[in-house]
């Protein structure tokens, strides 16, 4: 018997029928959801100048409609959020204490002042409101808006922000969205949907949100949504197969948004190893880059390279300081960081086998479900690093902070750097090395939500940047007129 | 005897000890396997507890010194992680001392005295290997980046092949000790250090009578252990965004010419190749080892145009995978047994890692040797189930042949387990037909999540030819 019935939520209305069952992989809750194929025709927007709605509203009407949704998003006094909550601890990756101060949390992302902040430093708020003009050289006028796309998310479902963004930046960029839900995270969406439904189902917010589950690779039923015909946009969240996957469907009139898989990595300055204070302050820090979110996002510090030397006296120092950082990890608040759900069977037995092998590795902690540090005594990750996981960190010793960049790539996000001074010296070289967020050690996990991600400004290209060019012949050349000195005109310039 | 020297003839040579007889082994009663494979269980861990020195760190870490029971060995079963946990730039800079170094952790025979000087390919490696000492270092495909070393000698290497002769004289109904020589039909290289690879010489010796010209290859070359890693890295490197890393030695450069035409010859078509090898070898007794959809294509067009029974009767047709994902055919098994003219089709359970071959019965389960013992846990925890009734789980071994390294092994495979007598009269454990890999059964679960986790899976030769571009 399925765990619970995840219902498609179509344009401010609830679908449950033709329920089937999903999931239950590996031992996973098992849910039922409508057939995909019985909502299909249902789910895109057909006709985009129905997008008009969104038009008749202001920004700030849109940021209020958020603020009310918001409102409603309080764990203490929302049943639909304290159910999809009880249901994510079945699904998710994350445990019950991380999920709840998540849920606890939710309400925080629609408050007026980050929307609006979200709106205007990505894109710019008088360009989402209105046609803004500016004078070209040659005498050109132009006026420019930012209007909204019909978009495809393919969210990804290790931490429940990733939903909740995702559906702020259809809002401020007054865009149509389908959601397709992950099935480790197949409920945030759509309890945010199923709130706004509540404040005001006829909402053109309300109107431009559909959310629901199809089992990712279903091509019968993607190639007949992933159209041009249906969206312009697809913003696929996710790892290599997935992207990788979605890819076949990009043509031209269907854009790819690639939020695609990524790596951190953090590096410790020598300098650090000078200093026992230094090395106090850098291991907290470093252990909450580790285990905030419990390392299930692409933000989290995994690889550490550490300028503390690679002869005997500095290996000496790599083990010391991964002790510190393992006690540092033990000691993180519940809401914060615990002992991971499941601890992934693959690298238990990776890093066991590391414990045989003391000339290579020394393995710190790692007992049981808690976290650990593994050195590399070699000074090269382990090669199983991409599988690095509940809280357990790879602390390669190098002699020189530059000597880390050999291991950075086009799958490299982002760069906690200690101490501060470090990072201005060194962030030109990272980021022509591929790093494209550069970081405070102990903040990886922290950001704002307006920042650019992945090196790319995501809601600057979920819109589409629409031109009025305003041309005058009296400022501007015009190719009938005849403006060359000779008076032969411009049919004779171009042959010429 | 006492149990001790029964035990010890057990594990050092099964076929003396069954006196050449499959139904034999497979006949002793529950509880007297269970004692002599104890006794045979707790010899190997005394010998080995101080000489191989991963299970020495091992049962140290775990306060492990003695076995009282077959359970006990369960939490020092070696994870398939073991065999490759050298870091594996050691192997992309050629340090072969310390990889070397690092194998003599697993094994008792002596490597402190190989000469790998002027050595700088993985090929060369191996050679020094099988010049210099007994052992037969063998290697995994590398699919996954790195590869998986075993270390297993020679000696092991024939006690391998005495056994799987011993099967097959039972499974061909040849009687027991006989010698009579096959035909092996062998779709792939002639030599190599994989551990497929490594066996040609060993099957020529106890299947072909020691006659070379009985074995008959798709490719007459060896199969370079350095391309099978480069392809293996640059597959890896796909997934990490790191090919533009991956630096191709000058070595390995220089026998690009070597390596493409090695390739072109397996190029030649498989079919081809088989049907030629069926031609050639109508009405002898062969074996023929090859994928069961491959071998129902050919069956059917043979029946087609009008030819069945075309081998000895007493032949060995062992059809393998399309165990998942791929739907045979009604009566596939019929058309390859009319065709190729045996009464039964035996298909094997075996692995790298573990000296069995695990043949199947009339009723379709796979009836395990004696002389390895079973164990099946329970995936995620690890925890071994008992033995007795119906499970399902992880699959494990401990292997009581393995005299020079340590013989336990916890397998990537799900089986479904019956201790419980079989209806064909074997008292040996027996696994269903239907085996999957844990790998392939865990992904593509529709979790997505931004971290970047490995997953691409494209052809490694058209990445090897693109690199070498």
């Amino acid at each position: 018997m399925a765990d619970f019935t995840i219902p498609a939520f179509i344009r401010g209305e609830l679908v449950t029928d033709n329920l089937i069952e999903f999931g239950g992989r590996g031992g996973d809750a098992t849910f039922l959801a409508p057939d995909p194929m019985t909502i299909l025709d249902r789910l895109p927007l057909k006709d985009p100048g129905k997008m008009a709605d969104l038009y008749a509203l202001s920004l700030e009407e849109i940021i209020d409609f958020l603020a009310e949704v918001g409102k409603r998003l309080e764990l203490s006094s929302n049943p639909l959020l304290q159910e999809a909550l009880e249901n994510s601890c079945l699904v998710s990756d994350m445990t019950r204490p991380l999920l709840e101060s998540a849920y606890a949390g939710m309400h925080r992302f629609f408050q007026p002042d980050l929307v609006r902040e979200i709106a205007d430093f990505q894109i710019g708020i008088p360009y989402l409101e209105g046609w803004v003009e500016s004078e070209m050289s040659n005498g050109l006028r132009v006026a420019q808006r930012a209007f909204g796309a019909r978009a495809l998310h393919i969210v990804a479902g290790n931490a429940p922000v990733i939903s909740t963004m995702s559906i702020i930046r259809n809002a401020v960029t007054r865009s149509d969205a389908i959601v397709k839900l992950p099935s480790n995270d197949c409920l945030t969406s759509l309890v945010i949907a199923r709130t706004m439904a509540e404040v005001d189902a006829n909402h053109p917010v309300t109107k431009h949100l559909s959310v629901a589950y199809w089992r990712g690779g279903d091509t019968a039923f993607e190639q007949r949504l992933y159209d041009p015909a249906n969206i312009e946009k697809i913003l696929a969240w996710g790892g290599f197969a997935s992207v990788k996957h979605v890819t076949q469907y990009i043509q031209p009139g269907l854009e790819l948004i690639s939020l695609d898989p990524k790596r951190s990595a953090t590096i410790i300055g020598r300098e650090v190893f000078e200093s026992d204070e230094a090395q106090a302050e850098a291991a907290v820090r470093l252990a909450a880059d580790i285990g905030s979110l419990n390392q299930l996002g692409c933000v989290n510090a995994r690889v550490i390279f550490a300028a503390c030397g690679t002869d005997g006296a500095g290996l000496a120092r790599a083990n010391a300081f991964g002790e510190r950082v393992c006690k540092a990890l033990a000691e993180l608040p519940p809401h914060i960081s615990t002992p991971a759900k499941r601890f992934d069977p693959e690298l238990r037995a990776e890093i066991d086998a590391l414990k045989l092998n003391p000339d290579f590795f020394k393995v710190i902690g790692c007992q049981e479900n808690n976290g650990g540090i593994i050195v590399s005594l070699l000074g090269e990750p382990v090669d199983f690093y991409p599988k690095l996981g509940g809280r357990v960190g790879n602390i390669v010793p190098i002699d020189d902070e530059l000597d880390a960049v050999a291991f950075m790539n086009s799958y490299t996000q982002t760069i906690g750097v200690y101490p501060e001074s470090l990072k201005v010296r060194i962030r030109d070289t990272l980021a022509l090395n591929s790093g494209q967020r550069i970081v405070s050690l102990g903040f990886a996990t922290s950001g704002h939500p307006g920042m650019p991600q992945d090196s790319i400004e995501p809601l600057r290209r979920m819109v589409k940047w629409i031109v009025d060019e305003i041309s005058d012949p009296a400022s501007v050349p015009a190719p009938w007129i005849d403006h060359t000195s000779n008076g032969k005109g411009a049919a004779a310039l171009a042959a010429a | 005897m006492t149990i001790a020297t029964d035990a010890r003839q057990f594990s050092s040579d099964p076929t003396i000890y069954f006196d050449g007889s499959y139904k034999a082994a497979h006949s002793l009663p529950r509880e007297e396997l269970e004692r002599l494979q104890l006794e045979a269980l707790r010899q190997r861990f005394d010998e080995m507890r101080g000489g191989v020195q991963m299970l020495t760190a091992l049962a140290d870490e775990l306060g492990v010194t003695a076995i009282d029971k077959l359970d006990d060995v369960v939490p020092l079963l070696f994870k398939h992680t073991v065999y490759k946990s050298y870091p594996v730039s050691l192997l992309e800079k050629g340090r072969f001392d310390q990889i070397t170094k690092w194998i003599s952790r697993l094994t008792t025979v002596d490597l402190s005295s190989l000469d790998f000087s002027g050595i700088t390919t993985i090929d060369g490696w191996f050679d020094a290997f099988d010049a210099q000492s007994e052992m037969r270092l063998s290697h995994s495909s590398g699919t996954s980046g790195t590869m998986s070393f075993f270390p297993r000698t020679d000696g092991e290497m024939h006690l391998w092949f005495r056994t799987t002769r011993m099967l097959t004289n039972d499974a061909t109904g040849l009687p027991a000790n006989s010698e009579a020589p096959f035909h092996c039909i062998w779709p792939t290289y002639r030599s190599g250090r994989s551990t497929i690879l490594r066996s040609t010489d060993y099957q020529i010796q106890y299947f072909c009578g020691g006659d070379e010209s009985k074995f008959h290859v798709l490719n007459p070359g060896r199969m370079s252990s350095d391309v099978m890693f480069l392809a293996g890295r640059l597959r890896n490197a796909a997934a990490r965004g790191e090919v533009a890393k991956i630096e191709i030695s000058p070595e390995l450069r220089a026998r690009r010419e070597e390596f493409e035409s090695t390739q072109k010859n397996l190029r030649q078509s498989m079919t081809a190749f088989l049907e030629d090898a069926i031609e050639n070898l109508k009405g002898e007794r062969v074996i023929m080892v090859g994928a069961s959809n491959q071998m129902y294509e050919i069956a059917r067009s043979g029946l087609e145009r009008g030819l069945k029974d075309v081998f000895a009767p007493d032949s060995l047709i062992q059809p393998s995978g399309g165990a998942k994902g791929q739907v045979q055919p009604e009566g596939w098994r019929d058309v390859i047994k009319a065709f190729n003219g045996v009464d039964k089709l035996v298909p094997m359970y075996s692995m790298s890692e573990v000296m069995g071959a695990h043949s199947t019965c009339e009723h379709d389960r796979y009836h395990i040797v004696p002389w390895t013992i079973l164990f099946v846990l329970d995936p995620d925890t690890g925890e071994v189930y008992p033995r007795g009734g119906q499970h399902t789980g992880r699959a494990a071994f401990f292997d009581t042949m393995a005299n020079t390294y340590w013989g336990g092994f916890v397998t990537g495979d799900e089986v479904s387990v019956d201790w419980e007598p079989c209806k064909c009269g074997l008292t040996t454990p027996h696994i269903s037909h239907a085996i999957e890999r844990y790998s392939e059964k865990r992904g593509g679960d529709d979790k997505i999540s931004c971290a970047a986790a490995d997953g691409a899976h494209q052809s490694a030769i058209d990445f090897l030819n693109t690199a070498l571009d």
